[in-house]
């Protein structure tokens, strides 16, 4: 019988019970980069260190490209140095009173001397860092540190890469720079990896599968772009840092179309793409709505055409915020009643461009259209 | 500066190394066991290396005589087999001064291996190193100012080591007669030219010692 | 609580004050007992009257002196820590007495089979180590020490000897078997009668003999009472309990 058979490099399934705190895990992950995305103290690195072999779970089960690292069951648990396991710590955890040669060689010793240093000058060149052999991890920035410390995990030839928030200790340019130069190198490398983050963006960008955690669990794990477009419940959308989440009364559930009220507007959304959420029509349903996919109606142009704009609202920017390329607008709806976001309905953001041409700073009540496929439902 | 005054200072050199090479290969494994692993009775192993530390040294010499004497625990069953007593010689004053150096030994290079950061050894985990090489090759070495602070407070102790060392070892010239003991004896005969080089030897060779170990204290690794 | 604290420290470290007269002694230890029983006698017969004893070798005793210790009579065991007292004028030279005389002599563990009879006995190999007090500051190591250069054996016995503080400690080392014989006090053997046996006596012509004087200390601060305890060390009272704990009447 072949361990991971459809194709799954990595099967996780895992309970840890410490004081105050459990973890109940179970996800899987093919080729590519798996990412493990949530809120600090969700148990993304206590993952991790399951996965190295650090911490042992109370039981479950932990495979990697059909090793079995783990197994309470039969009793099978691999000690950390026998994983082959490359873990790029949180803090880089880089040998201080070593140079960065011999950081990165730490893990070569059973290799003969020549092969040694063969393999570690390949690694320090690969990640530009030649020219730095005899530095020691204190003489580096930031960013060489980080790359010292992926060396280091990639000069063993590692079954399974884990790296743990490896761009949070690095400033915004910095982070930019290698979280691409990171992506590149962990598809050209292939092995399998795992990454730890709290940061969406972060997620995104490096993530082919992303594992959602929140206390102790997982919420969604999904390909990138499902979590992005789908996520699957209000909880995911607010880790994902989501704006404009709104509830609102069912009107009408069909596999295509969910029509609900919300606001006294009658609204209507595409359902989710399983097509198998059915909401009662009277009962609640969460959804969110894109703050970039809100059009204003340009004023000049006639009146909407309601074969063209959708979900027609009016309301009025009570405030606005400038952030450089792009400007968000807090819009209150004509509706009586309180907004749904304390001061305001709906954030809406618009590029630099159009808050000129539609010269909003001096003209602020606007009708809005939304696309029904702008408007995501949320399952319970 | 007499033959006796001379041969204390000797004594009392030779004793300290010798107790501070004993601490050095017993309390730093223990150190590093203490900081780093669970056990049963750890508690219980911790107490009894820190008592000496607590304890008057008369009650610390009374419990090595209870263990050591002819006709102690471990003392008896030796002298009724080789007819030989540690009592009274320099090997008593070399236990004494272990013993009550110990735990200054066994604190600070305890402190000093816990200060290291337990990722540094969970990195050498993943890259293959046993526990045991990972302490000789991480920690150790991390830990090293602290574990050198605490074998030269160690030394500075045992050079200083009079009341265990009196009740196990006696005050015997030339033989047990330790500068402690020799400044004791020449303020009891009033000889205050004898006291006073002894007094300035060690008080001398004590702050060599400590300016030593806060030197090595205060550098980082 | 801290105000008890305060109240506390403070009844404790008037305590001396509190009596309402008090003197102290320093005794050579090995007249502890005799001191205690003639002392217990002495406050008997003076209601109010308390005493306290700082016993120890003569040696050191004499040098707290010297130091300006708070004493009011001083019992030595032997004459030249008196005299030292005496030359420095630290003393009341008309109230120095000298009251008893002890012996010398050789105890052994009470369950040793070495045989040991005769002083050339110590030289047997199975004698493997001898106590004498610090012959620096304690009288019987000393006297001791006088017996055995007398006797030819004191250069021989050097590997074997170890140096004691005072006579009990001494007479502590044989009891407890750390050494296989010492040298005490006849009055020291007779105190620790079930744990040493004498194994011989020198012959009190090998050493001075050992003449225990009392003396009031010249800052006294209760001379007239201190003068009275001195008195009873020669009386016919105290020559009583002397003899009766083995010390010899004085020459």
């Amino acid at each position: 019988m072949k361990d991971g058979e459809g194709g799954e490099r990595l099967e996780v399934s895992i309970v840890v019970s410490l004081p105050g705190f459990a973890l109940d895990v179970a996800w899987t992950a093919g080729d590519g980069v798996a990412v493990l995305f949530g809120p600090s103290g969700a148990g993304k690195t206590l993952t991790l260190q399951c996965l190295a072999g650090l911490m042992r779970p109370a039981h479950g089960r932990i495979v990697v490209d059909g090793r079995v690292f783990f197994d309470s069951a039969s009793g099978v648990d691999l000690p950390p140095q026998q994983r082959r396991v490359g873990y790029v710590f949180q803090g880089y955890a880089l040998f201080p009173h070593l140079t960065v040669a011999d950081n990165v060689a730490f893990g070569l010793r059973d290799r003969p001397r020549a092969a040694r240093a063969r393999r570690a000058a390949e690694v320090i060149e690969r990640l530009g860092l030649g020219g730095l052999e005899r530095r020691y991890p204190r003489e580096l920035s930031g960013g060489q540190r980080q790359r010292v410390a992926l060396g280091r995990a990639l000069a063993i030839d590692p079954a399974l890469l884990l790296l743990d928030e490896p761009l949070s200790a690095l400033d915004a340019p910095t982070r930019r720079e290698l979280r691409d130069e990171l992506r590149a190198l962990l598809t050209d490398v292939g092995t399998a990896a795992v990454v730890v983050t709290h940061d969406f963006t972060e997620a995104y960008r490096l993530a082919d599968r992303i594992v959602v955690y929140r206390d102790g669990r997982v919420i969604q794990a999904a390909p990138r772009a499902e979590l992005l477009w789908r996520p699957a419940s209000e909880d995911v959308a607010r880790i994902m840092g989501i704006r404009n989440i709104f509830h609102g009364t069912v009107l009408k559930a069909t596999p295509d179309r969910i029509q609900l009220r919300w606001r006294g507007q009658m609204l209507e959304a595409v359902n989710s793409p399983t097509r198998a959420y059915l909401p009662p029509p009277g009962g609640p349903i969460a959804f969110f709505i894109r703050p970039e996919y809100v059009r204003l109606i340009r004023k000049d142009r006639g009146a909407p055409d309601p074969g063209h704009h959708m979900n027609l609202m009016s309301g009025t920017v009570v405030s606005q915020a400038d952030f450089g390329t792009m400007w968000t607008l807090a819009i209150r709806l004509d509706e009586p009643g309180p907004p749904a976001q304390g001061e305001y309905d709906l954030e809406v953001e618009v590029p630099r461009l159009v808050h000129e041409i539609l010269e909003l700073d001096r003209d602020r009540h606007w009708q809005l259209s939304i696309h029904r496929g702008s408007i995501h439902v949320l399952p319970a | 500066m007499t033959p006796d005054t001379l041969s204390a200072l000797a004594l009392s050199i030779r004793v300290a190394l010798v107790a501070t090479l004993l601490n050095a290969v017993v309390g730093i494994p223990l150190a590093y066991v203490l900081a780093r692993r669970r056990f049963r009775g750890r508690g219980l192993v911790d107490l009894l290396v820190t008592l000496p530390l607590v304890l008057p040294p008369t009650v610390t010499g009374y419990y090595l005589i209870v263990l050591l004497g002819r006709r102690g625990w471990l003392g008896g069953p030796l002298y009724t087999l080789t007819g030989w007593s540690i009592t009274f010689t320099w090997y008593a004053a070399v236990v004494a001064a272990t013993v009550m150096a110990l735990p200054l030994l066994v604190r600070t290079a305890r402190a000093a291996i816990e200060s290291v950061d337990r990722d540094l050894e969970r990195a050498a985990f993943t890259l293959g190193r046993p526990e045991w090489r990972t302490a000789i090759e991480v920690t150790l070495p991390l830990a090293r100012n602290g574990i050198l602070a605490g074998l030269v407070l160690a030394f500075a102790r045992a050079l200083g080591e009079f009341g265990a060392t009196l009740m196990l070892a006696g005050n015997i010239p030339g033989r047990t007669t330790t500068v402690p003991l020799a400044i004791y004896t020449a303020v009891q005969t009033g000889e205050s030219g004898d006291a006073l080089v002894l007094v300035a030897a060690l008080t001398a060779l004590s702050c060599v010692v400590l300016v030593a170990a806060g030197r090595l204290g205060a550098r980082a690794t | 609580m801290f105000r008890a604290l305060v109240v506390v420290t403070i009844v404790l470290a008037s305590g001396g004050a509190i009596a309402a007269q008090e003197m102290t002694l320093s005794v050579a230890i090995s007249m502890k007992e005799a001191t205690e029983e003639l002392g217990r006698a002495f406050m008997q017969s003076r209601p109010g009257v308390t005493l306290r004893y700082n016993f120890g070798s003569s040696g050191e005793l004499q040098k707290q002196i010297e130091a300006g210790a708070p004493v009011d009579v001083f019992i030595s065991a032997a004459q030249r820590q008196m005299d030292e007292l005496q030359q420095k004028g630290l003393i009341v030279l008309a109230t120095r007495r000298n009251f008893s005389r002890n012996v010398l002599t050789v105890v052994k563990s009470a369950d040793s089979t070495l045989d040991v009879s005769k002083p050339a006995d110590l030289l047997d190999p199975r004698v493997r180590r001898i106590v004498i007090g610090n012959p620096r500051t304690v009288p019987v190591g000393q006297y001791s020490e006088e017996c055995l250069r007398t006797l030819g054996l004191w250069e021989r016995l050097q590997p074997k000897l170890v140096l004691a503080e005072n006579v009990r400690q001494a007479l502590d080392y044989v009891s407890r078997g750390e050494v296989d014989a010492g040298f005490v006090y006849t009055t020291d053997a007779a105190v620790r009668a079930t744990r040493v046996k004498e194994a011989f006596r020198p012959g009190e012509d090998t050493y001075r003999p050992v003449v225990y004087p009392a003396a009031v200390v010249k800052d006294s601060r209760q001379p007239a009472l201190a003068r009275a305890f001195v008195e009873l060390l020669v009386s016919a009272d105290g020559r009583a309990v002397l003899t009766r704990l083995g010390f010899q009447p004085p020459p």
